[in-house]
């Protein structure tokens, strides 16, 4: 088994023990990523990463994070290293500071290895738009990783890392998390600083990242979440103690959403761990959404992100930084870095957040969507007074690539949406994995309320234990 | 509402100083139209017309200013690390005023 298929808490007890330095984890990471066939990596930061490494030579005991190896989506700005968020209107383009994110991680000296690849600019969501072309699944490399985040879940999936960091605007971590057996985490709006992070959607945008473990992902929780004054959004939140259970914890089931989920062995799996929770002490809970409320969720994310989104881009002109174009004007030159510069899918994204911006269409589209995001987010917080989390699965495996152009139902846009509910109203949501259908995961989604960061952490591991579920490494058959 | 059109796609394209083909076009008028088609149905949610427009996803409010303090100043330097052409520390683009 590779080292970097374990753990966080497992490498750290190897390492402390001196069992592997750093710098074994360091080698083999590097090794593998290279290696790696799914299209994962933007850049590898060999020379540094080892370098780092060496230098570490005696374990620090409470500190998981020593001469941790990991990667990070290339949307989060690296001081001196290239990012270009899988744009080509930002190739060349080196931050000047650090994300407080990556800052956090090294001054506890995890170890990055590398920049992974994502759909442009965080648009999309499999992991087939960014400018290095397509991601592709390590279970299946005809089907696709999930994006938005996808080099991130696949350096986690094929045992590259035990964590990476992604962002999570309305699904982009939580959903390749399902594709490719991890747990994905976001917390609740403004715990963790997106400073450094470009942005899509302000606010809808979160820093998450991928884990083999719920335990493992509130260890990082626990030293990403802190107030940071570079971060207007950013607020003081508590630390997650994982000591003591919930008593009798309720998990709630939205009856009309899993309803419209048509894959039969997902269900039974889903059915099947929760009689394992009720075996438990979960309490079990019944309610529905509203079809017109959950059908709202696409078009409300559709209308938000893409205004918003050619709002933020706005800025990326190809003159103060990325690419250099030519013209003999500076509007030539805009012209010639933004025509070749964005992709055609993102092209289409701008022009729909435009055309919902002008003025005769702001009050019908952007404000309605605005007041739609109000609706949906109160019946979300109503449902989540009810209970600790909501406990919902994934609709489907990851689709095969040839697939995701095809045009969906109404159902199938509800059904594949709905994690978007968290980045509305700002919950914390996890996703872990819940089984496999013929070698491909699928996963569950547990919701919870705001700044209940804890309670989602302490039902996630609640699952965890009652399913004991855990994926293979790609290329390994599944019982 | 603006009558959606091939002509007001490429108007906004215009504006966002990119070029979109015909088959962009295509593909953007037939994602318009789902889009759309269910903006629309969000008339029919109850409570749709009063409610608030929400532009933040937490009902806490966040009016502290922090301290005026300046500290972590990028150097001129860093600044301009990124752009192709500076002269006396300003970024050159081409003339503006003919």
């Amino acid at each position: 088994m590779k080292l970097n298929g374990k753990t966080i808490v497992e490498l750290h007890g190897m390492l402390v023990r001196k069992e592997i330095t750093p710098l074994d984890l360091v080698q083999e990471a590097i090794k593998s990523a290279k290696a790696n066939h799914n299209n994962a990596f933007e850049l590898i930061v060999e020379k540094e990463a080892i370098k780092i490494a060496k230098q570490l030579t005696e374990p620090e005991v409470d500190n998981y994070l020593w001469g941790i190896p990991f990667v990070m989506k290339d949307n989060i700005s690296t001081k001196g290293i290239v990012t270009t968020a899988s744009s080509n209107i930002l190739n060349v383009y080196v931050p000047v500071f650090d994300a407080t994110v990556y800052r956090l991680l090294k001054r506890r000296k995890a170890i990055l290895i590398g920049k992974t690849t994502m759909d442009e600019l965080a648009m999309g969501g499999y992991g087939t738009t960014g400018h290095k072309g397509v991601q592709t699944n390590p279970y299946d490399s005809s089907r696709v990783a999930g994006g938005s985040s996808s080099g991130s879940a696949i350096a986690v999936a094929a045992r590259i890392v035990p964590f990476a960091l992604g962002s999570d605007t309305g699904d982009s971590v939580r959903k390749p998390a399902f594709y490719n057996g991890l747990v994905g985490y976001k917390g609740t709006y403004g715990a963790i600083s997106r400073f450094g992070l470009f942005a899509f959607s302000c606010s809808l945008d979160h820093v998450g990242f991928f884990t083999r473990s719920v335990l493992d992902a509130a260890i990082l929780f626990n030293l990403l979440a802190q107030k940071d004054e570079k971060d207007a959004t950013s607020m003081k939140v508590k630390k997650v103690s994982l000591d003591k259970d919930i008593k009798t914890p309720t998990f709630m089931i939205l009856d009309d959403l899993i309803s419209l989920i048509t894959d039969e062995d997902i269900l039974k799996q889903y059915f099947a761990s929760i009689k394992k929770l009720e075996a438990l002490g979960v309490k079990v809970i019944h309610r529905s959404f509203g079809i017109d409320l959950l059908s709202a969720i696409y078009p409300v994310y559709m209308v938000l992100s893409c205004a918003d989104a050619t709002s933020n881009c706005a800025a990326l002109d190809g003159i103060r930084y990325g690419a250099k174009y030519s013209g003999n004007t500076y509007e030539e030159i805009i012209f010639a870095a933004r025509n070749q510069g964005f992709s055609s899918s993102t092209k289409q994204r701008f022009v729909f957040g435009s055309f919902c911006l002008m003025e005769e269409n702001q009050e019908e589209l952007y404000l309605k969507a605005q007041k739609a995001r109000r609706l949906i987010s109160d019946r979300l917080n109503h449902l989540l007074n009810e209970c600790d989390v909501l406990y919902l699965p994934s609709a489907s495996v990851a689709p095969k690539l040839e697939t995701i152009k095809q045009p969906q139902t109404n159902e199938a846009l509800i059904v594949e949406n709905y994690l978007a509910l968290a980045n509305f109203n700002g919950s914390p949501s996890l996703s872990l994995p819940l089984g496999a259908k013929k070698g491909l995961p699928f996963g569950v989604n547990l919701i919870g309320r705001t700044f209940a960061d804890e309670v989602v952490f302490k039902c996630a591991l609640l699952v965890e234990k009652s399913n004991a579920f855990k994926m293979n490494p790609p290329g390994e058959p599944h019982e | 509402m603006k009558q959606l059109s091939v002509n007001v796609l490429k108007e906004a394209s215009k504006k966002l100083f990119f070029a979109i083909d015909e088959t962009e076009c295509q593909s953007l008028l037939k994602t318009f139209e789902t889009i759309l088609q269910k903006m629309e149905a969000i008339d029919q949610l109850a409570g749709i017309k009063t409610a608030l427009p929400m532009v933040h996803p937490l009902d806490v409010k966040l009016s502290k200013l922090r301290s005026d303090i300046v500290k972590d100043v990028l150097s001129p330097d860093d600044v301009l690390r990124n752009a192709h052409d500076v002269v006396a520390n300003q970024i050159m683009i081409p003339k503006v005023v003919k």
